[in-house]
């Protein structure tokens, strides 16, 4: 950052780095090349740029009931996206980290039921617990008419305790849902020579018949 | 250290660092704390990516960068796949990860406490209704950090101490007795003679007798003080995991 806090360099210049560098994944250098970038380009460019930077966090709201994004339209009345709006499958919620994996699963194609995005897992080691998650929310949601909640947290530890956590909240209720988890074990096109010990063990556990 | 090196060590923190790649935090014995890039450790068929998760304890092959290491190969030694089934054991061994790794500094190997991190990890990973496994360790981590607290004499003047004074301070790191007592103007703990005789056995390292124990939760609550207060006081640290460990303890 040493560059950064050069005085050679202009104070509008030195801004838009330390803005850049605020960015998952950006480091000090990207940053520069970015902002170096930035400076070459016409000022509609530019314009069009930060207009689309500004419209995201004005323009996008969370759907108030399973916190997908959405767009914020002054015409409709309720904050709801096109999925818990649409006609889908209302018996099942699939529980996920983020809004990105929605994206992923509807474009598979594969699952035609509700969704919950959590917005991130449970990580003790980041300082994020139960209550930095939609998980109350989530709770308020089961009602009788949902039969089937699906884990499709990640396969890491963060994931595996957020699904536990919740897993012992669902239990306490009266009428539970089937509980199911997305299947662990070896991704398509794996060598097994490279697999490790967990991957292995789940592949193990969860092997399908094959007749 | 040569250009490229291996280190024996537990995976305590994972962040994301561009597209697809990620900064792993390493405890090693080898080596101290080790921070090091996995490169597109995040795509499905990444052949690092399963032995790279959180809590388990690897042999890494690293190459040194100019900024942070590369880590080429890693193999595991035990995934600790039991804890990992158990939200108390993962917030237990969570903690105690953390906690080594704040009193860590790159380039600084503590075998000793590397080698108690991992007993411990396995000690919580068979011993599920252990109470007092947390407390043996955090005694022998400040001790291994320099700050031996002081239960068998007054940490102040060594004189002995009387049947009656059971005052313990977290910033002086030992208990007083009642001369130094009437000196001291931080916050004291007073403590029951059980929680007493438990602090004096680990002075006196009778760690596997106390692993044994199931002592009252009033005693339990006054031991987590004490350690509490004295990580907070000697060590001058917060960690993230403790609020973690403390909700799923009360839960």
């Amino acid at each position: 950052m040493e560059s950064i806090n050069n005085k050679i360099i202009p104070k509008p210049i030195r801004n838009l780095i330390l803005a850049f560098s605020s960015l998952p994944g950006v480091g000090p250098k990207t940053a520069q090349r970015l902002t170096y970038f930035v400076t070459q380009k016409s000022s509609e460019e530019i314009e069009t740029l930060s207009q689309a930077l500004t419209s995201v966090k004005q323009n996008i709201v969370f759907c108030e009931i399973c916190f997908y994004i959405m767009e914020n339209t002054d015409t409709k009345n309720s904050r709801l996206c096109l999925i818990c709006e649409g006609d889908r499958n209302k018996n099942e919620i699939c529980i996920v980290e983020n809004p990105l994996d929605v994206i992923v699963i509807e474009n598979s194609g594969i699952y035609d039921g509700l969704y919950h995005v959590l917005h991130g897992a449970i990580s003790p080691m980041n300082g994020l617990g139960p209550n930095n998650l939609k998980i109350e929310s989530l709770m308020k949601r089961i009602t009788n008419d949902i039969h089937e909640i699906i884990f499709a947290t990640n396969p890491t530890m963060e994931g595996e305790a957020t699904a536990m956590y919740i897993q012992e909240l669902l239990s306490e209720l009266k009428t539970k849902p089937t509980i199911t988890m997305l299947a662990r074990g070896l991704p398509t096109g794996a060598d097994l020579e490279y697999s490790d010990f967990s991957t292995l063990s789940h592949a193990f556990e969860n092997r399908s018949s094959f007749n | 250290m040569t250009k490229n090196y291996f280190a024996t060590g537990i995976i305590s923190k994972s962040s994301n660092f561009g597209e697809a790649n990620s900064i792993f935090h390493l405890i090693t014995r080898e080596h101290g704390l080790v921070r090091a890039v996995a490169k597109s450790v995040r795509k499905p068929r990444s052949k690092l990516k399963g032995h790279l998760e959180i809590l388990n304890q690897v042999t890494a092959y690293l190459r040194k960068g100019k900024n942070l290491d590369l880590i080429t190969q890693v193999e595991s030694i035990n995934s600790f796949n039991l804890i990992k089934k158990n939200l108390k054991l993962i917030a237990k061994a969570c903690y105690i990860t953390e906690l080594t790794e704040s009193v860590l500094s790159e380039n600084q190997p503590n075998t000793k406490l590397f080698d108690l991190l991992v007993s411990s990890l396995k000690l919580i990973e068979t011993h599920k209704k252990e109470l007092l496994l947390i407390h043996c360790f955090e005694f022998q981590l400040l001790t291994l950090s320099g700050f031996k607290l002081v239960f068998l004499e007054c940490v102040n003047c060594e004189k002995e101490i009387s049947k009656n004074s059971h005052v313990f301070s977290p910033s002086q790191g030992g208990i007083l007795c009642s001369d130094c007592k009437k000196l001291e103007n931080t916050k004291l703990i007073n403590l029951n003679i059980m929680t007493l005789k438990i602090l004096r056995n680990m002075s006196r390292e009778n760690f596997s007798s106390l692993i044994e124990l199931s002592p009252p939760k009033n005693i339990l609550q006054e031991l987590s003080r004490v350690f509490d207060e004295s990580i907070r006081e000697l060590l001058g640290v917060n960690l993230n995991s403790q609020k973690f460990y403390q909700t799923i303890m009360k839960h």
